[in-house]
């Protein structure tokens, strides 16, 4: 296995607010290894953005802020970084594609000029060379006619291609690491299908370790090479995707996978998980998911379960696994 | 590009031919010139030689004819009460009325700009609390009380600035001041409110994960889409400097187009009345055409759609 690039250790987020604080995630750990592709997954307001976001410490200020932990990349820990040391790894070795592709481009620029920002602020470039990379970066995301396209705004462009522009501005600069916030959530399914595939082709080419936030298992088990679940906060479980699916340890897992909808089952209706997350500024003082839970235990609503790790490489978080 | 402009040029006209036969009726609604003109030393002969010099003998409907004809030549017609061409008293007083709008426009907007983008980027701080109480305070007044109090404060009791008229640089404190008055609190509001929505927006969250550093965020990213919502309304804002000009004037005995008008409706010079309205509808047209096209320079959506 190669190295490991990205570390989180115990990481704590919070939005302080008139009406309190909220735990948007809650002492999380995981670690991503270089050129690999790393799923997390789980439903809104799970903590997903915010832990893409906390990584790239982009919180919205004020409110958003990191209580504790660590974020080690390649032996640094970015908590520890000045805003000037922490804005040049921004773009250059951490970047982020974000959920819609029509919100995401600026409007009043076209397109090479928003790319080649990127170029000339973290490769010192100057302009004739400017042009070369934002072509190449344009080619690397598959984007017909990069040459003429470099003229275009955003709004000449449909979805699909926009967001390949957000892909090319992205991996711009040969990121190591790319966080991905739903980036296919927006486009129709033929489209996502193809992004999907196009990801997988960069990251040959690239080696670039990939975090794939996303609520659908489907996606996972296309991309993703290991996965974490988060559940209000909290990582409940985290596997190579082949055990999660083969075998799920966590019940709110399985009724995750439970609910992606298949062709191959007849079901009358859509597999649904009872009752809604629990409220951040009000969590129950066991395990969060015990008031959905199908296996729910009495010492569940009581203490949280410990993380265990079962075997090599899985780790769940639930009482019903020892 | 060029169609649009053709366009709105002949929509101009159309609504200029509309002001000036407006403002030909309005004028004569407000009563009769030869009342006021009237000597009462005048014999009857001299009385109907006046009329007949003045143009006043003919019926309204020949009198339009004229007013219509030399207006389509440019002839803005011969002051009623002060017997000279009209476009010669305009050329002694537009350029003082430049004077003082151009440099209240200017200071009003680089003001808005700055302030209204201060506080978005310091929300709920300090300098944000400061400009919206500017802001509320400034629209909640009455622009002419304001300026009254100034002159109080400033001419009389502390006397470091001059009361009226435009001689020295002194002079141009306080109705420039006013003049900002009238325009910065509306403007400095929408900058804001602007600034703050597109800071919330998606694009801008992307340029921060590119690295940029926080002055590129705002200035290149932020400010060239919030600054759409705010030109669209400086069309409105216009006619506001203009009436902002004639209120200013008036108090600061400023010897401009907007005391010009006021002094020219009470004494009913129809012939002054007419033209000054008529140039300012050409102006104000004017500017809101260069606001459409600058609209269309921001943002490149509005420059596609229209060529």
């Amino acid at each position: 296995m190669s190295k490991i690039l990205l570390q989180v250790e115990d990481l704590c987020t919070s939005f302080f607010t008139r009406a309190g604080e909220f735990k948007a995630v809650d002492g999380i750990s995981f670690y991503v290894h270089e050129g690999e592709t790393f799923g997390l997954v789980g439903e809104s307001a799970c903590g997903k953005t915010v832990t893409g976001l906390s990584i790239l410490r982009l919180l919205p200020e004020p409110a958003g802020r990191i209580v504790g932990g660590k974020i080690i990349l390649d032996g640094t820990n970015l908590m520890e970084l000045s805003k000037k040391e922490m804005r040049a790894y921004r773009g250059k070795m951490i970047s982020m594609i974000l959920q819609d592709p029509m919100t995401s481009l600026n409007p009043v620029y076209t397109v090479g000029n928003q790319i080649g920002e990127s170029v000339r602020l973290h490769q010192g470039l100057r302009d004739d060379k400017v042009e070369d990379e934002v072509i190449s970066a344009l080619r690397l995301l598959r984007i017909p006619a990069p040459e003429m396209r470099i003229r275009d705004y955003p709004f000449q462009m449909s979805g699909g291609m926009r967001q390949r522009v957000v892909g090319s501005i992205a991996m711009s600069c040969r990121p190591r690491l790319l966080i991905a916030d739903e980036p296919t959530t927006a486009l129709d399914a033929t489209i996502q299908a193809q992004y999907i595939a196009l990801f997988k082709d960069i990251q040959k080419q690239t080696d670039v370790a990939i975090i794939f936030i996303t609520h659908d298992f489907g996606v996972v088990a296309n991309i993703c090479q290991r996965v974490a679940v988060m559940y209000a906060g909290k990582i409940v479980e985290t596997a190579a995707t082949s055990t999660i699916f083969k075998a799920p340890k966590h019940p709110y897992t399985s009724a995750l996978i439970h609910s992606v909808p298949r062709l191959d089952r007849k079901d009358d209706r859509l597999y649904s998980i009872e009752g809604q997350p629990p409220s951040l500024l009000d969590l129950p003082p066991g395990c969060r998911f015990a008031p959905r839970c199908p296996d729910v235990q009495e010492i569940c609503h009581k203490q949280q379960p410990p993380i265990v790790e079962i075997s090599d490489g899985h780790s769940v978080s639930c009482w019903k696994v020892k | 590009m060029t169609r649009f402009i053709i366009i709105r040029l002949l929509q101009a006209v159309v609504a200029i031919i509309g002001i000036a036969v407006m403002v030909f009726f309005l004028v004569r609604a407000a009563g009769d010139p030869l009342e006021l003109l009237k000597n009462p030393n005048m014999t009857e002969g001299q009385y109907e030689a006046m009329k007949v010099r003045l143009g006043l003998d003919k019926s309204y409907g020949e009198q339009f004819i004229v007013y219509m004809g030399d207006l389509a030549q440019g002839d803005l017609g011969t002051s009623l009460l002060k017997q000279r061409p009209v476009i010669d008293m305009i050329k002694e007083s537009l350029p003082n009325t430049l004077k003082l709008t151009l440099p209240a426009f200017a200071i009003g907007m680089t003001l808005a700009l700055a302030l209204g983008v201060l506080a978005a980027t310091r929300r709920d701080t300090f300098w944000d609390q400061g400009v919206k109480f500017m802001a509320i305070l400034g629209q909640a007044l009455p622009g002419f009380w304001v300026a009254i109090m100034a002159v109080l404060v400033f001419a009389v009791y502390w006397q470091i600035l001059p009361v009226a008229g435009m001689a020295t640089p002194a002079h141009y404190v306080l109705p420039v001041g006013t003049m900002v008055f009238f325009t910065l609190p509306g403007m400095m509001r929408l900058v804001r409110s602007s600034m703050l929505d597109v800071l919330e927006s998606e694009y801008v969250k992307l340029a921060r994960i590119k690295g940029l550093p926080e002055k590129t965020v705002i200035w290149k990213h932020a400010l060239r889409n919030a600054l759409i919502t705010p030109l669209t309304t400086l069309g409105l804002i216009i006619p506001g400097l203009v009436l902002g000009a004639v209120i200013t004037e008036t108090i600061f005995n400023w010897p401009g187009m907007g005391r010009m008008i006021v002094e020219a409706t009470f004494a009913r010079d129809f012939t002054v009345v007419q033209a000054i309205t008529i140039l300012t509808a050409v102006m104000v047209l004017g500017i809101n055409l260069l606001v459409d096209i600058s609209y269309a320079y921001v943002d490149p959506q509005i420059r596609y759609e229209k060529s």
